[in-house]
């Protein structure tokens, strides 16, 4: 029963398929991410980020309790914040992203999953049968053949065609000039060349690996930046950054894709 | 032409290293001497949860003596960060002056809203305490250059100065000038070109950074001392 609902859940014409080969990834100056080329066997990724539908059939199906829900540690976001400031709220979780006073997910099951950590991106892979892409596969994905900073061209102005990023000039006031402050549906803005979408911004994507100067066995990473990234803070809505934060943290711009 | 490839390839290896020495320099924190022993003891014990709940209790936060709460905001973070600043794995940090300090602790931790709270609530006391362990100590670590920018704590910029004077590898302590400056308006310095660059441009971002030469390094000296001077400041 649990396997039907995973298949239903990700149906193969919901993954592009990323071939076997030697691929260049990393960036000049980036202690964690340096330019060299790498050797990847053939592998899949999804289309999108894993939805809010999607991670409720998973707790349906096995009862699963968020770290969020079990520690009430979720971080989340409501203007005016100084620059990467986020509120501790013991309300939010997956069901209510940045906390119960901030409304719930009833009409967002197509927006990405979010205030779930490192280890709950785990425990639904493992029930779907899936797991998280590889730094360096996320990288290759998201690149599609390009070798610069984004996909789409060097003209970051372009970014608000392909990604649900933040335009303000600070997180003093509300952002809703493209029509979402928060998360957007999945799919709602241009794919990159490989036909996928919201590589940039929307949610930062965990992926599995380590980088050079990780300290702790606690540090996980994430790619691609999110709904929160501006061009004047973070601005990790690229294909060659690297994110971190602790495995058991669950912030309200954090979600993760699938591999396999 | 091996040989010459392998010399190459330690160069390059060496060079990796030293990078990763100069961010480990650059993220060291100082440890204030007040009841140092019991707030460390402290800390390990929260490590230690297996409940992943980086945190005191407020009960147990308010029981510590004033000076404890010092010491124990200064060493310990109790909310998760993200890091994605700019700044933090670009190669080269050595020779660059960045637009915002290093983060203060590891493993992707940050200030909780109870530690905010009391270092903005307790202002002058802590500034008094960041100026004796500045006095006391070799260098002003990542955490208390986030404690001085947190509070605008201009009143240091003298302590900066000196401790700047003892140590110029520190290039963080002239971005924390800069962002007094910044942070307390002062006219002359947002007139700079330096300013504009780092901090007032459309485009100017986290990852923003200067060239730590001689005549910038000046410039953000000679600029935090006539702040430091201004009547009414």
């Amino acid at each position: 029963m649990t396997a039907l609902f995973a298949c239903l859940v990700l149906s193969a014409g919901s993954f592009v398929e990323i071939p076997a080969g030697e691929y260049n990834v990393g960036k000049e100056g980036r202690l964690n991410n340096p330019p060299r080329s790498v050797r990847l066997r053939r592998f899949a990724i999804a289309k999108t980020e894993t939805t809010n539908d999607q991670f409720a059939a998973f707790v349906r199906a096995t009862g699963y309790v968020t770290d969020a829900e079990r520690l009430h540690n979720a971080m989340v976001f409501e203007p005016p914040l100084k620059e990467f400031r986020w509120i501790r709220d013991g309300s939010a979780s997956w069901r209510f992203p940045n906390g119960k006073t901030r409304g719930g997910i009833e009409s967002k099951g197509k927006h990405p999953v979010t205030s779930i950590s490192y280890r709950d991106a785990l425990a639904y892979c493992r029930w779907a049968k899936v797991r998280l892409p590889m730094l360096d596969e996320w990288e290759v994905a998201c690149r599609a053949g390009t070798s610069g900073d984004y996909f789409f061209g060097p003209d970051l102005a372009q970014m608000g065609q392909y990604a649900n990023v933040w335009h303000g000039r600070d997180h003093l006031e509300p952002d809703m000039s493209d029509g979402y402050m928060y998360t957007a549906p999945v799919a709602s803005f241009k794919p990159n060349p490989s036909g996928l979408y919201d590589m940039y911004g929307n949610v930062f994507e965990f992926c599995a690996g380590h980088v050079p100067t990780d300290s702790s066995k606690r540090t996980v990473h994430a790619r691609g930046g999110s709904w929160w990234c501006s061009k004047n803070a973070c601005c990790y809505f690229n294909s060659a950054d690297i994110g971190s934060v602790d495995i058991a943290a669950s912030f309200s711009n954090q979600g993760f894709r699938v591999a396999r | 032409m091996k040989k010459l490839l392998c010399i190459a390839a330690l160069a390059m290896c060496a060079a990796t290293i030293l990078a990763g020495d100069f961010h480990a320099y650059r993220t060291v924190v100082t440890e204030p001497s007040y009841s140092l022993a019991k707030v460390k003891r402290m800390i390990r014990g929260i490590k230690r949860d297996q409940e992943d709940n980086q945190r005191i209790s407020a009960a147990g936060f308010s029981a510590l003596t004033f000076e404890e709460k010092f010491t124990y905001v200064m060493l310990h973070g109790e909310d998760f960060n993200q890091n994605c600043d700019g700044g933090m794995t670009i190669a080269g940090e050595a020779h660059k002056i960045f637009s915002y300090p290093a983060d203060p602790f590891p493993d992707d931790m940050a200030w909780s809203e109870q530690q905010r709270t009391f270092l903005t609530k307790n202002r002058h006391a802590v500034i008094k305490l960041l100026h004796e362990t500045i006095s006391n100590r070799s260098r002003v670590g990542a955490n208390l250059k986030s404690a001085i920018v947190e509070l605008n704590g201009h009143e240091l910029i003298p302590d900066l100065i000196s401790a700047y004077n003892r140590d110029r590898r520190d290039n963080d302590v002239l971005t924390v000038l800069m962002l007094l400056m910044k942070d307390g308006g002062y006219g002359p310095f947002m007139y700079t070109p330096v300013y504009m660059k780092m901090y007032g441009d459309e485009d100017a971002s986290y990852r923003m950074f200067l060239d730590a030469n001689a005549a910038n390094r000046k410039l953000i000296l000679d600029y935090a001392m006539a702040y430091y001077r201004k009547p009414g400041r």
